[in-house]
C-alpha cells in the first residue's frame, strides 16, 4: 500500500512505502490476495485432473505460490498452507487435506530458498535463470508430489498400483505449474517494477496477433488430429524473441493450458494412449514449450543486453575516441600556440636587444660584464666605441681597458677596483667619474658605475657595470656655467640710487642646456643728472652670446655718456655691431629717464616695446618708431626715437622676450599676459613688482634667459636724500646733478649748494681714487638738511680699503672739503671709511 | 647736452687761448690735459680762459699748477681767465692758485706777458 504525499516544496509526488508503517497489514492482506488466488487458481486447475480429481498435469497453485514467495517473501506461506488446504479438503479427508496443504506449502517454499540461494533473477533476462528454474520445479515439486501422493494413498483415495503415475502427475503438475505461470507472474513483476509505461500500438498489435495465432493454433491441434501441437514452439519463440520473457511465459501458458485441457478432455493428437503415456506427452510437451520460451527469452534478453553493452562500449569507445581527439587537438594547439609563443619570445628578444643597443647609443651608455674565475671580460657594442675601438679588431683584456685611462686619473682607478674587489666591499660601489684617452689620442669623460656578485667565500665572481659618456654632458655644463657666470657678472651687481628714482631688475638665467647668456640690462646715472636704461637680448646662446653682450653694453656706456639722444646712441651701437662684430645680432632698447621732468625720450631697435603703468593700474606700451634689431645693415641716421610723460609715480617696465614668449602661446598673448599682470601690480614697490611678474609669468621651467627692469619716478624727501652709485670717475657727475638738484629742491642758496658739492664731490673723488683700488665697488652718500634747514650734512661712505689715510693722500682734495665745509669727519672701520661733512648755510633763499 | 667739457683752443700769434665749457672732475680730466698740452704746443704764452668752467674739482686744479709751473719753469706765460661770479672763483682761491697765477677777470688784451 502506497501513500501519495506531496512535496509542495519540489512540486512533485513522492512515493513512500507503507510498508514500514503498516507491516502486519500489509501481510495479512497479501496473505488473503495469495489465498483467494491460489484458491481459484486450484479450482481452475483441478479441472484438468487427470488423476483422482485432485491430481492435474498442469497445476497452476503452485507456480503462483512460487512467484508469491519470490515476490513477497516466504512469510505468505499461510495464504498458500490455508488455501490448499480448503482445495483439497472437499475431494480427501481432513488430515490427508492438511497433509497436501503441507506438501503444497513446503515444496514452494523450497524452492524459493534455492533459487534465492542460487541468485535467481525475476527478470529471467538470463539463461541461466531459465534453467535454474527449470531445474528448481523438477526436484523442489518432487517434495509436494511425493507428501500429495502419499496422503492420496493413505486416505485410501487411490491404489498403491497407481501410486507412480499419480505422483508423476502431481510431480509434473506443479513443475508444469512452476515452469508456465511462475514466469508470467514474475515477468508482471518485472514490469511493474520497471515501472514500464504502455507499449506501442504496433506492439501491442503484434503481440495481441501472435497470441491469437498461438490460440489458434492450439486450439486446431486439439481439436484436430493434425498434429500441429509442433507450430507452437516456434510461435512461442518468436514470443520470446520479440518480447522476452513477458512474450514467451503468456505465450507458453496460452499454449500449456490450451493443450492440456485439450488433453484432459481427451481431445487431439496427444490424448491418445494411457494415462502415463498422455502425461509423459503432454508433460514433454509443456516442458519443451515452457524451457523454449524461457531460453530463448534469456538468450534473447542476453543477446539484447550484449547488444546494448556492445552499443553502450561503442558509444563509451566513441566518446573515448572523441575525448582523444579532442585531447590530441587540445594538445597540437598548444604546441602550436607554444611554438607562436616562442618565435614571438625570439623576435622580442631581438627587439629588446635591438632597442638596449640602439639606447645604449642613444644614452652613450656601454655594458661590461666581468667573470672573474674565468678572467673573461665581454663588452657591449656601445662599450667597444666609446673606448674608440671596433669589436673584429680589438682583443679585450681587462688590463687593456684599464690602460686607457688617463695617468692623472690611473691611481685612482685603481684603489677603486682594489675596494670592488675587496671581500667587505659594497656590492654596489658610488659612481666615478674618470677619464680615458682613445687610441686616436682623444679624451672622454667617462662615468663609470658597478655592481658585484659574490661567491659564498666574499670573493667577487662577477662585476658588471656600465660606462657612460659624459664629455658632451659635462662640456655643455660647463659651458653653461661659463656662460651664467660672465652673465651675472657683467650685470650690474647692484642698481644705482638715484634720488626720485626706484628701480629693481631681475635676471632669470635659462635653466636648461646653453640657453643661458645673451640678455643684459643697464642703469647709467647720466651726467646731467638724468638715467639711462637699456635692456638687449643677443641673438644666439651660450659663451658667445655672453660675449657679444659684454661688448655691447660696454660700447653703450661709452655712447651713452657722450650723447642724450638715444636714437644716435642706438644709431652708433648698430654701426660698432656692423663694423667690429658683422656676424652677430642683437635686439635692445635705450631709454633716457628725466626724473625731474617727468620724461622718458627712447629708442628700440627690434626690441618689444617698454610698458608704462600709472598709478592706478593703466597700462599701456611705449609705441616709438620701428627699427631692425642691431646690426641688420640700417644707417644709424635711420634710427629715431620715441618720447612720453611718465607721471609721478608711474613705472617704466623693460623686458626681454623670455618673459613675454612661452611655448605654444603667441607674442601677442603674451604682450597681452604681461600687461594684465603689470596693470595688477602698479602699486607695489618696484623689486615686489618684479619678483611678482617673473613669478607670475614664468614656469618651472624656463626655455630662455629672462630680463626685467622696472623704474620709478618719486617724490624727493626734504629732509634727506641717498644716492648709491658705482666708484667710478663717470658716476661724479650724475652725482653732483643730483645732489644740486636736491639742494635746490630743500631751497639751498645757489653759492652755498656749489660749494657743498664740491666738497662732496672731493670726497667722492678720493673714494673712487683711494677706496677700491682697481676693483668695482660703490660710493654711498647721504644728504641731509638739519636744524630746521639751517645746517647741511653730507656724508660719502665706501665698503673699501684706502692704501693711504685719507686725510694724508687727500692733498688738495681736502684742502677743498675743508675750505668749503665747516667740520670734516673721517670715520675709518675695517668695513670702509666714511667721511661726514658738515656746513652752516651761509644764507637762505626766502622761501 | 654731451661731453661733460669742451675744450677749444684759438691762436693769437704767439699766444694760445684754451676755453674751457662745461664742468671738469677726474672723469674728464685727461681730456683737459690734452687740451693743456696741445695749447702749450701751440703758443708761447698760454691764456686759460674758465670763464665758461662751471665746475672745476682738484684733478682739474691739479693740471692748472702742473701746467702752470711747466710754464714759468720754461719762462713762458700762462695766465688764467676767472670772472668775478664764477662759480669756480672760490675752489681756486682755496687751493691757492692766486698765488701761483693771479686771477685775471678778463682776457683783453691778450698780449699782456705777466
Amino acid at each position: 500500500m502506497a501513500e501519495r504525499i506531496h512535496d509542495r516544496d519540489a512540486g512533485r509526488p513522492v512515493v513512500q512505502r507503507a510498508s514500514s508503517t503498516w507491516p502486519v497489514a500489509t501481510a495479512v492482506l497479501r496473505m488473503v490476495i495469495v489465498g483467494i488466488v491460489y484458491y481459484l487458481a486450484a479450482r481452475l486447475g483441478l479441472r484438468y485432473a487427470l488423476v483422482a480429481q485432485n491430481v492435474t498435469p498442469l497445476w497452476p497453485p503452485t507456480g503462483i505460490a512460487l512467484a508469491a514467495f519470490l515476490v513477497w517473501g516466504r512469510g505468505v506461506w499461510p495464504g498458500v498452507a490455508i488455501a490448499a488446504f480448503f482445495v483439497n479438503e472437499p475431494i480427501t479427508s481432513m488430515w490427508a487435506a492438511a497433509a497436501t496443504a503441507v506438501g503444497n506449502t513446503a515444496a514452494p517454499l523450497l524452492a524459493a530458498t534455492l533459487l534465492d540461494q542460487a541468485g535467481f533473477r525475476h527478470a529471467l533476462d538470463r539463461i541461466r535463470d531459465a534453467l535454474l528454474l527449470v531445474a528448481v520445479a523438477v526436484t523442489a515439486m518432487a517434495l509436494s508430489a511425493s507428501v500429495g501422493t502419499a496422503s492420496l494413498l493413505i486416505a485410501g483415495d487411490i491404489h498403491a498400483s497407481g501410486v507412480g503415475g499419480a505422483w508423476a502427475v502431481w510431480w509434473t503438475g506443479d513443475a508444469m505449474g512452476v515452469l508456465i505461470v511462475t514466469p508470467v507472474l514474475l515477468a508482471i513483476e518485472t514490469a511493474v517494477h520497471a515501472r514500464l509505461g504502455l507499449p506501442s500500438v504496433a506492439r501491442t498489435l503484434e503481440a495481441a496477433a501472435l497470441f491469437l495465432l498461438i490460440a489458434t493454433v492450439a486450439l486446431v491441434s486439439v481439436y484436430t488430429y493434425l498434429g500441429f501441437e509442433f507450430l507452437l514452439l516456434p510461435l512461442v519463440a518468436s514470443a520470446a524473441w520479440r518480447f522476452g520473457p513477458r512474450g514467451s511465459a503468456p505465450a507458453a501458458l496460452v499454449a500449456s493450458a490450451i493443450v492440456t485441457w485439450g488433453v484432459a478432455r481427451s481431445l487431439g493428437p496427444l490424448a491418445g494412449g494411457s494415462l502415463v503415456e498422455q502425461m509423459l506427452v503432454l508433460q514433454a510437451f509443456n516442458a519443451t514449450v515452457a524451457i523454449t520460451g524461457l531460453v530463448v527469452a534469456g538468450l534473447m534478453i542476453e543477446r539484447r543486453s550484449a547488444r546494448s553493452a556492445l552499443e553502450r562500449a561503442a558509444g563509451d569507445l566513441e566518446v573515448q575516441v572523441q575525448v582523444r581527439t579532442a585531447e590530441l587537438s587540445s594538445t597540437n594547439a598548444r604546441l602550436t600556440n607554444e611554438v607562436a609563443e616562442r618565435r614571438e619570445a625570439e623576435r622580442m628578444l631581438r627587439q629588446r636587444e635591438r632597442q638596449l643597443a640602439e639606447a645604449q647609443s642613444l644614452a652613450h651608455v656601454g655594458s661590461w660584464e666581468w667573470l672573474l674565475p674565468q678572467q673573461t671580460v665581454s663588452w657591449s657594442d656601445e662599450m667597444y666605441r666609446i673606448y674608440g675601438h671596433t669589436p673584429q679588431a680589438f682583443e679585450l683584456t681587462f688590463e687593456k681597458a684599464v690602460e686607457q685611462v688617463v695617468p692623472e686619473d690611473l691611481e685612482r682607478i685603481r684603489a677603486n677596483l682594489a675596494r670592488t674587489l675587496a671581500p667587505e666591499a659594497e656590492a654596489v660601489r658610488p659612481a666615478t667619474e674618470f677619464r680615458i684617452r682613445r687610441p686616436d689620442g682623444t679624451e672622454r669623460i667617462l662615468l663609470g658605475r658597478s655592481t658585484t656578485q659574490r661567491g659564498p667565500d666574499g670573493a667577487a665572481t662577477r662585476i658588471v657595470g656600465t660606462v657612460q659618456d659624459v664629455t658632451e654632458d659635462k662640456q655643455a655644463e660647463r659651458e653653461h656655467r661659463i656662460a651664467e657666470t660672465l652673465q651675472r657678472s657683467l650685470l650690474p651687481a647692484q642698481l644705482p640710487e638715484i634720488p626720485g628714482v626706484a628701480m629693481a631688475a631681475r635676471y632669470v638665467p635659462a635653466t636648461r642646456g646653453t640657453l643661458v647668456g645673451g640678455d643684459w640690462y643697464d642703469v647709467l646715472p647720466l651726467p646731467d643728472g638724468r638715467v639711462g636704461v637699456t635692456i638687449g637680448d643677443v641673438v644666439g646662446h651660450g659663451l658667445r652670446a655672453a660675449g657679444t653682450m659684454a661688448q655691447l653694453r660696454l660700447s653703450l656706456r661709452a655712447y651713452a655718456v657722450e650723447d642724450p639722444s638715444p636714437a644716435r646712441v642706438v644709431g652708433r651701437l648698430d654701426a660698432f655691431v656692423r663694423r667690429l662684430i658683422p656676424s652677430e645680432m642683437a635686439t635692445l632698447v635705450y631709454a633716457v629717464l628725466d626724473p625731474v621732468a617727468g620724461g622718458v625720450t627712447f629708442c628700440s631697435a627690434g626690441h618689444p616695446a617698454p610698458i608704462v603703468v600709472d598709478v592706478d593700474g593703466h597700462a599701456a606700451f611705449l609705441e616709438g618708431p620701428p627699427a631692425p634689431p642691431l646690426g641688420s645693415g640700417w644707417h644709424e641716421s635711420q634710427f629715431a626715437e620715441g618720447s612720453a610723460f611718465l607721471p609721478p609715480g608711474a613705472t617704466l617696465i623693460l623686458a626681454t622676450d623670455g618673459l613675454i614668449e612661452r611655448r605654444g602661446t603667441s607674442l601677442h598673448e603674451g604682450l597681452a599676459r604681461l600687461k594684465k599682470e603689470v596693470g595688477l601690480r602698479s602699486s607695489e614697490p618696484v623689486d615686489a613688482m618684479c619678483q611678482r611678474l617673473v613669478d607670475a609669468l614664468l614656469g618651472e621651467h624656463v626655455d630662455d634667459d629672462v630680463a626685467i627692469l622696472a623704474l620709478r619716478s618719486e617724490p624727493i624727501s626734504a629732509a634727506s636724500v641717498r644716492l648709491r652709485l658705482p666708484a667710478e670717475p663717470a658716476a661724479l657727475a650724475p652725482i653732483r646733478a643730483a645732489l644740486r638738484r636736491w639742494l635746490g629742491h630743500v631751497g639751498v642758496d645757489p653759492l652755498d649748494s656749489q660749494e657743498i658739492v664740491l666738497a662732496a664731490a672731493e670726497a667722492c673723488s678720493n673714494v673712487v681714487i683711494h677706496a677700491y683700488g682697481a676693483g668695482p665697488g660703490v660710493i654711498d652718500i647721504e644728504a641731509a638738511s638739519l636744524e630746521d634747514g639751517s645746517v647741511v650734512e653730507v656724508t660719502v661712505a665706501d665698503e673699501g680699503t684706502w692704501r693711504t689715510e685719507p686725510t694724508e693722500g687727500g692733498g688738495r682734495g681736502f684742502l677743498v672739503m675743508r675750505g668749503f665745509a665747516d667740520t670734516v669727519w673721517v670715520d675709518r672701520t675695517a668695513h670702509g671709511t666714511e667721511v661726514r661733512l658738515r656746513r652752516r648755510l651761509r644764507a637762505r633763499t626766502p622761501a | 647736452m654731451k661731453d661733460l667739457a669742451t675744450f677749444t683752443i684759438e691762436r693769437r700769434d704767439a699766444v694760445a687761448i684754451l676755453r674751457v665749457d662745461g664742468e671738469v672732475d677726474m672723469s674728464n680730466a685727461e681730456q683737459m690735459a690734452e687740451a693743456m698740452d696741445l695749447a702749450a704746443g701751440e703758443g708761447s704764452t698760454v691764456v686759460l680762459d674758465l670763464s665758461a668752467t662751471t665746475y672745476l674739482d682738484s684733478a682739474g686744479i691739479r693740471l692748472l699748477f702742473n701746467l702752470a709751473m711747466r710754464l714759468q719753469t720754461q719762462r713762458r706765460g700762462v695766465r688764467l681767465i676767472v670772472p668775478e661770479d664764477a662759480p669756480i672763483r672760490a675752489v681756486l682761491e682755496i687751493t691757492g692758485v692766486p698765488l701761483l697765477v693771479p686771477l685775471e677777470t678778463g682776457i683783453d688784451p691778450v698780449e699782456r706777458v705777466p
